[in-house]
């Protein structure tokens, strides 16, 4: 990094920089920790994990110490301190990987504030602290002593401790030990270097990695500390990349007298420039100007739109519009591919939000004494940044109920036949707009008779009441369920699933559960593959135009009249599914009462999912139509049931409702009235 | 870098303390808003309702990919009705990110005063207690001058 002055922009962009980078080398070390767990489970060498882990972090500290993030750097420092004590043969338990986690946890924490400028908060120091006094309690083992090893002058003093220590562990067993020297091309050194030891690491183990003089054609010359059982040869490497061996201690003990350094094949033919030039980082917000400006602009096409529409319609003749209609066709529809193309851009993979519960999942078991595996598909569905961000929490959430109330304890599992470990399943795929997530247990499920019980107890239903198992999984979900007390009764879920629901109503998404009692629990989130551009179907009623999302709309029916019937206040539908509630948006949209009641009402869109299952009457579908949700000014943004505005680029603004809300309004409404 | 040197710099329109000042009307009473809130002056018009416990306010209108809060001020200063047909005019403030526009009759210049507020005696049927800095003179009679932070204060 060169050296500026430190002008604003510079440092903004030099933190961005920083931020992403980090974010990238910390994502590997939760991959390399979940590694870690994944062995340490099995009770296989983990020596290899540590090493990865090691390496990461070290390489986290030489860049945030570099780009003036000494917290970060510092801690990075202590947490590679303890790794390199694990290196030596300390012994690793499960406080020393809840620590790790804990680091990491902390370094993700105030990456966060780095990237939106906030002030830091968390305690890296405490973090520090604790690492500093675990490293201390890890004893290395002894080892055995490096006889009958004849390593050139220069190469042993360039050994750390960890490699030394290794070298003399392998030379205990008996291994072979010989220098192998790469020839490696300047442009491709990463890649070679690889290579190279990956395809080492097949017949030995890389102990150390050496530089070397540049060699006479401007190549970059490395040597291979390397062990092994059997004698190398340079062709055990492909396209030359070994240009010599030399065999530095024989099996048991003996100098091997060293080969002369040559002979290999030539170095290979540097490779063309590729093609692709790979991936570029740019910050989310630039993305998000031009898709505001692609916006602003299909709404003044629209607006353009809707005028030559109007002069057509008064004069169909007009020979000026019949030229200019084609064309502003052809506009909107190429602004639309603008417009995808540029969400599209805005596109991660769910990975890395799956990878982030991964990290909580072997602490939160060890936490609440269970065992369980993880386990994801389709973590390659692609899905806005936004959304997947916000989409964090609940998953953690749900997840970490999955581990604290879902699974058994593994003796409660074998008595009931189950294998030991438990089982949380994230499954993502997309379905049209949407991505449908799955968050599958195979625990005890959920209770019906302790769902309502505890919902007794709160006063959520009359007492004695039986419930459906429809209405169960509706009153999981109601604020003030699981908030008083302990929830673990409920055969576990619950801690606060309100907020969960919540947060997936902002995403303009929806959640539903279904479980098996003693089988297990699945919780299926739905949400919108981006935010910026809805799906949405404009419907009219009381003389308005609503934008409703189509992902919160599970049936679209065409009302026949004579199977309406008012029961108890509200009006029912004789629905082919079972007799369905129906609202009135004048009454939903509870504003002024003075609208009169009624219009035609010829369609419903229903939402809501079991219990809540609603028909929200309209008088007209205007059509189907993605929108842009603007949202609203901070005296209007709490309104229920209304989650922003859109402007289809004609007369005045468009409500867009948020269905799932109003239902749900109306029914706790009811239920408490 | 140097920060700019704090001194008062001296505007081509007067002495220190002067306002600018944008004068409107509701029905005849002439009222003023400081201009350094507005960001600019639009024609009333296709309003959405958007139902709120607050009757002044009455909804919202695009601008320019923004969604502007309507706050009816005739009523919210308990005055009758616009005539039905009648035009109206929209003072577009912003706070805080959010675009707040204040509907008003008619905009009718911008002015410059240094005068200190007098306190609000009845005019027009409004007294002191409503969201008002006070009254200064304009021309021959007295501009009422509204406190915008108040109003905003009254619809947290």
């Amino acid at each position: 990094m060169p050296d500026e002055g430190g002008s604003p922009p510079d440092r903004d962009g030099s933190r961005r920089e920083f931020v992403s980078e980090a974010e990238e080398i910390l994502e590997r070390l939760s991959d390399g920790l979940r590694e870690l767990e994944r062995v340490f489970a099995a009770g296989t060498p983990h020596l290899e994990a540590v090493n990865t882990i090691f390496r990461e972090t070290h390489s986290l500290k030489g860049f945030a110490g570099l780009l003036g993030f000494p917290d970060i750097a510092s801690l990075a420092h202590e947490l590679e301190d303890l790794l390199s004590r694990l290196r030596l043969g300390g012994a690793l338990d499960g406080t020393i990987l809840d620590l790790v986690h804990e680091s990491l946890d902390a370094l993700f924490e105030v990456l966060g504030c780095v990237r939106s400028g906030a002030p830091a908060r968390g305690d890296l120091g405490t973090v520090s602290d604790r690492l500093r006094r675990a490293t201390a309690t890890l004893v290395p083992s002894p080892v055995s002593s490096l006889d009958g090893v004849d390593l050139p002058p220069g190469v042993l003093a360039s050994l750390t401790e960890f490699e030394e220590r290794r070298l003399r562990e392998l030379r205990g067993r008996g291994r072979r030990l010989a220098l192998v020297r790469l020839r490696v091309d300047t442009q491709r050194l990463e890649d070679d270097l690889a290579e190279a030891t990956r395809r080492t690491g097949e017949m030995g183990e890389v102990i150390a990695t050496l530089p070397m003089a540049a060699g006479p054609d401007g190549g970059v010359a490395l040597e291979l500390l390397v062990t092994s059982e059997r004698p190398l040869r340079p062709d055990d490497w492909p396209r030359g990349l070994v240009s010599g061996i030399r065999e530095i201690a024989a099996p048991g003990g003996h100098v091997a007298a060293g080969t002369p350094g040559s002979g290999g094949p030539p170095v290979a033919a540097m490779g063309e420039p590729e093609a692709q030039s790979g991936t570029l980082r740019i910050p989310v917000s630039r993305l998000d100007d031009v898709l505001v400006r692609a916006g602003d602009l299909s709404i003044a096409v629209a607006a353009l739109e809707g005028g030559v529409r109007a002069i057509s319609e008064r004069d169909p003749e007009d020979r000026l519009m019949r030229v200019v209609d084609p064309l502003l066709r052809a506009i909107a529809t190429r602004l639309k591919a603008l417009q995808r193309g540029v969400i599209d851009a805005r596109l991660v993979p769910l990975e890395q939000v799956f990878r982030k519960v991964g990290r909580l999942v072997a602490r939160t078991a060890r936490a609440a004494g269970k065992e369980a595996d993880l386990h994801t598909l389709g973590a390659d569905t692609e899905i806005d940044k936004a959304v997947m961000d916000a989409l964090a929490p609940p998953l953690m959430h749900l997840t970490t109920n999955a581990l604290d109330h879902g699974i058994e304890p593994p003796e409660e599992r074998q008595r009931a036949g189950k294998a030991r470990r438990g089982r949380v399943v994230l499954s993502a795929c997309r379905r049209g707009p949407s991505v449908v997530i799955d968050v599958i247990d195979d625990g005890r499920g959920i209770a019906l008779e302790a769902v309502r019980a505890a919902a007794e107890t709160r006063a959520l239903i009359a007492p004695g009441k039986e419930i459906t198992r429809d209405e169960a999984w509706d009153l999981i979900f109601r604020p003030g369920f699981s908030t008083a007390g302990r929830v673990s009764v409920v055969s576990g879920r619950g801690v606060g699933l309100d907020v969960v629901r919540r947060s997936l109503r902002r995403l303009k998404g929806a959640i539903e559960v279904r479980s098996v009692e003693g089988q297990g629990t699945t919780f299926t989130l739905t949400v919108p593959i981006s935010l910026a551009l809805v799906p949405a179907i404009i419907v009219r009623s009381m003389g308005r135009r609503f934008a409703i999302p189509v992902g919160s709309i599970r049936e679209n029916l065409r009302l026949d009249g004579s199977r309406l019937r008012a029961a108890a206040g509200d009006e029912i539908y004789d629905h082919p599914a079972g007799p369905l509630r129906l609202l009135r948006l004048d009454r939903l949209l509870a504003g002024r009462s003075s609208v009169e009641p009624g219009g035609e009402g010829r369609y419903a869109l229903v939402a809501g999912g079991g219990a809540r299952r609603t028909g929200i009457i309209v008088d007209d579908l205007l059509g189907r139509q993605d929108v842009v949700v603007k949202p609203l000014g901070r005296w209007l943004r709490d309104r229920p049931g209304i989650a922003g505005a859109t402007d289809l680029g004609d007369a005045g603004a468009v409500l867009v409702l948020d269905p799932e809300a109003l239902v749900a309004g109306a029914n706790d409404g009811r239920a408490r009235s | 870098m140097d920060a700019p040197a704090p001194e008062t710099r001296e505007s081509g329109t007067g002495s220190p303390g002067a306002r600018c000042i944008l004068a409107f009307t509701l029905e005849t009473q002439e009222f003023g808003l400081p201009l350094d809130a507005i960001v600019e002056i639009i024609a009333h018009g296709h309003v959405t309702p958007v139902p709120h416990p607050e009757p002044a306010i009455e909804g919202i209108l695009p601008l320019r990919g923004r969604m502007v809060t309507l706050l009816n001020l005739r009523r919210l200063l308990d005055r009758p009705e616009r005539e039905a047909g009648s035009s109206a005019q929209i003072i577009v403030t912003e706070t805080s990110g959010d675009l707040l526009g204040l509907v008003v009759d008619t905009v009718t210049r911008v002015m410059t005063t240094s005068a200190i507020p007098e306190p609000l005696e009845r005019v027009a049927g409004l007294d002191g207690a409503g969201p008002f800095e006070g009254t200064v003179r304009s021309g021959d009679g007295r501009m009422i001058l509204l406190d915008l932070p108040a109003i905003l204060r009254g619809l947290e």
